[in-house]
């Protein structure tokens, strides 16, 4: 019964860390440039998510992979970070971005109303003995 | 952890060790061959003891910043309550039992 709620809990656990790569995702939607200073646009990072094993059941976050499509090129030539007068730009899409949170945060309710009814379960068969 | 009405999800394994597998492992045999019924309690008097400790650590551990696992924690004590409530239940059911024996005439 109480495996219910660790399973629930490690589904929590993994749209939290799918909410933090898609928070770096949003912030990093306009980073031309590395940590080293060098013109290579920030790639979008994506999530995989792998049933768990050995310690029991639930989810867990098998990955955190960059996206392999290429960057988006924009005609700047004033920009510091152009090549040939073309900024790359990051292959982050915002508005996709937005989706995947709203998918990230009713996935983390989904299992926070499965921790609740779990937990009403329980309740209710500490209902019979009293 | 006593399960109340067999109520575990069959397949996937109880997560933490479970309460048969405890008092098989650590109680003496009892007159009918398995645990004791006061071994059985201690057992489970222990894990939910256990439950409690485990549930007293998330939290220290969320105070200090050492944990960002807030699910973690927040699920963690809501096991060792009602792991807490359920012993209470069986322990109220045990006073009622030996009341009951006390009010008998003989």
């Amino acid at each position: 019964m109480l495996a219910s709620l660790d399973i629930s809990a490690s589904g929590l656990a993994a749209q939290r860390t799918r909410m933090d790569v898609i928070a770096q995702n949003i912030a990093n939607a306009h980073t031309t440039r590395d940590a080293e200073g060098r013109p290579f646009p920030y790639r979008r990072q994506e999530v995989l998510f792998a049933p768990s094993s050995g310690s029991g059941p639930g989810v867990s976050v098998a990955e955190i992979r960059p996206d392999a499509t290429p960057p988006r090129r924009v005609w700047d030539p004033g920009h510091p970070d152009a090549i040939d007068g073309y900024v790359a730009y990051p292959n982050v899409n915002v508005i996709q971005e937005m989706v995947d949170m709203t998918l990230a945060s009713r996935s983390y309710e989904a299992n926070v109303t499965a921790i609740e009814t779990a937990k009403s379960m329980y309740g209710a068969a500490l209902r019979i003995l009293g | 952890m006593v399960d109340p009405a067999g109520m575990g999800i069959s397949g996937v394994g109880p997560v933490g060790p479970s309460l048969p597998a405890q008092a098989g492992k650590g109680a003496r045999a009892g007159e009918a061959g398995g645990p004791s019924f006061r071994e059985i309690l201690l057992d489970s008097i222990r894990e939910v003891n256990h439950l409690q400790k485990e549930a007293d650590t998330a939290i220290q551990g969320l105070a200090a910043g050492t944990v960002d696992d807030v699910a973690g924690v927040f699920t963690a004590v809501e096991k060792a309550g009602l792991a807490f409530r359920t012993l209470m239940e069986v322990r109220n059911k045990l006073v009622d039992a030996y009341q009951e024996l006390m009010r008998m005439r003989v």
